[in-house]
């Protein structure tokens, strides 16, 4: 049994719990802040005491280790998809690309971007970086190669992520052209490693922009 | 040359009616993908002129193994992607393939397929009526990637 072909009950009840934890923690954050969080287009802000990510060990694409620590000192957009994906995943790879040109036009640099695949039977680091690259070579991809897939269980689980194979029968073969389903949210992590906001789907990449920099500018003075 | 005559006069008549199909075929493209994919995605609206809807029930590419009709949709906040028995298109309407919605699941590429390349498309009506579409390779937003600067 690899994560992928877990139950989606108890996923499902993860993320329920995890939204009714993050409206309980925006109305504790809003009570306690002396700040007033500001409007956002699409993003939702994610309470100061929300959500530390979990340690995890995932590869890049070029095959280095990249843990927690590789989120630090640095903000970082990150989302989950596969590359035998032709539609979302592309179109969110290509918003991303927009989202970082639209911020360097306002003089905001650093910002990682970070795939993380929710597919690592098939994502392989080298099948990775084909992909990533070629959308932006500053692009990471990141894969979890224990046999487990214990590490991006991990990750995924404490952002609250689901990821599932579609329609997955026993007798599926490897290498067929089987389908992920995943959630479709872009993460920011903030330079401590812990979810500042979520952009959900649709994405727009001018929303985001506009977004981004208006939490960037509120995280500095807060 | 009676015989000539006569078989010319016929298909001058029939012309007409073959040369008039129901469906149009609209800005199609390819989405150029990073190489060694295994999918890529085709996008275009179909236009149907005529007064029934009229069903697309075969996609296929001699450049791909397989070619199937598939929709991505979100579901509470969960990209999913489903595939199609079919296309249905609208009388007097059109049906839109556009990112993040209805495509064309292009999968497991003979050889790499290329930006600037055009490909070759087949649709079949349920009528059996078979459209060939060369549709072109290209990158989804104008983005050409090695022209991005890198700098760190």
């Amino acid at each position: 049994m690899t994560p992928e072909y877990q139950s989606r009950k108890p996923l499902i009840i993860a993320v329920c719990l995890g939204i009714a934890a993050l409206l309980a923690g925006l109305y504790l954050g809003d009570a306690k802040s002396g700040k007033t969080p500001p409007a956002l287009q699409t993003a939702t802000l994610y309470p100061d005491t929300f959500r530390p990510l979990a340690d995890f060990e995932l590869s890049d694409q070029s095959g280095q280790t990249f843990t927690k620590t590789n989120l630090q000192n640095r903000w970082s957009l990150l989302f989950f998809g596969f590359t035998y994906c032709p539609d979302i995943c592309p179109m969110t790879l290509t918003v991303l690309r927009q989202v970082d040109s639209a911020l360097e036009k306002q003089g905001i640099d650093g910002i990682q971007t970070i795939l993380v695949s929710v597919d690592p039977q098939r994502d392989t680091p080298p099948r990775l970086k084909e992909y990533i690259e070629f959308f932006d070579p500053r692009f990471i991809g990141l894969t979890d190669t224990t046999p487990e897939q214990t590490q991006l269980a991990a990750l995924a689980g404490s952002l609250g992520v689901y990821y599932g194979r579609a329609n997955a029968k026993a007798d599926d073969k490897p290498d067929e052209n089987y389908l992920v389903d995943h959630s479709a949210g872009i993460f920011l992590i903030d330079p401590q490693s812990r979810a500042f906001a979520l952009f959900s789907a649709p994405h727009d990449a001018e929303a985001i922009a506009r977004d981004m920099i208006t939490i960037l500018k509120y995280a500095k003075y807060k | 040359m009676m015989k000539k005559l006569l078989l010319l006069s016929l298909l001058l008549i029939a012309a007409p009616v073959i040369a008039k199909p129901l469906l149009k075929f609209e800005s199609p493209f390819i989405a150029a993908a990073p190489p060694g994919v295994k999918t890529m995605a085709a996008y275009l609206t179909i236009v149907n002129t005529g007064r029934k809807d009229i069903d697309i029930i075969a996609i296929e590419s001699d450049e791909f193994e397989s070619a199937e009709f598939h929709r991505s949709f979100i579901e509470n906040d969960v990209a999913r992607m489903e595939k199609l028995d079919k296309l249905v298109v609208p009388a007097n309407s059109s049906l839109a393939l556009t990112a993040g919605g209805l495509h064309i699941m292009l999968i497991d590429p003979k050889r790499p397929v290329l930006p600037g390349e055009l490909v070759i498309l087949r649709f079949t009506e349920k009528s059996g009526a078979e459209h060939n579409l060369a549709v072109k390779v290209k990158f989804a937003d104008g983005h050409r990637h090695h022209d991005h600067h890198h700098h760190h």
